[in-house]
């Protein structure tokens, strides 16, 4: 008798649960439709475009782009062009200093505004602005 | 800061001109007439630009 309830009632609680996740997809569906249309259907659409020579000025649909296919042979001609390698090389250099710096900029506020002083309050609303 | 990335350029954009408060700042602590050309030398450009990045990133 207590274990036929037990199952009946973690029966219940599985149910439960599994319309809790239909209602939390259901809910979530617009963000994710959202970030579908955001961040991966340009992805795709980018990795088409790389396999063609299709241009924006060309007057063809971005489409119709595989009229213009030409395999990967954009990949070589990226690998051995000086200028891809000079970007690549500042973004890197950027990177190496930015995120150090923004670590330690951070750290630094951080150590600062744990402890109390005058103004605490005010200098808070004026550097966390947002 | 945290602000919005075309908000805090424009901010920097402003700061690094030849006559802006860097070059202002930088003219009254040492005493001499400064006027670097921040955002026209490719050198200093990248600097300028690094500056911005951290100084408009997460803190």
């Amino acid at each position: 008798m207590v274990e036929s309830s037990a199952i009946s009632e973690s029966t219940a609680q599985r149910a439960g649960d599994a319309e809790g996740k239909r209602l939390g997809f259901r809910l979530t569906l617009p963000a994710q439709i959202l970030v579908l249309f955001i961040a991966v259907f340009p992805l795709l659409m980018q990795l088409y475009i790389s396999l063609t020579d299709w241009s924006p000025l060309s007057g063809v649909q971005w489409w119709n782009a595989w009229t213009q296919w030409n395999g990967f042979a954009n990949y070589p001609d990226l690998v051995s062009d000086a200028r891809f390698w000079s970007a690549l090389k500042r973004t890197a250099i950027v990177m190496l200093v930015c995120v150090p710096m923004e670590f330690l900029l951070g750290l630094v506020l951080a150590m600062l505004f744990a402890d109390e002083f005058p103004g605490k309050r005010l200098f808070y609303s004026i550097l966390r602005c947002r | 800061m945290m602000v919005v990335p075309a908000v805090a350029g424009y901010m920097f954009f402003m700061l690094f001109q030849s006559g802006g408060p860097v070059n202002d700042v930088l003219s009254t602590l040492t005493g001499l007439p400064i006027s670097v050309a921040w955002l026209s030398d490719p050198t200093l450009a990248l600097l300028a630009v690094m500056a911005a990045i951290s100084g408009s990133g997460r803190p």
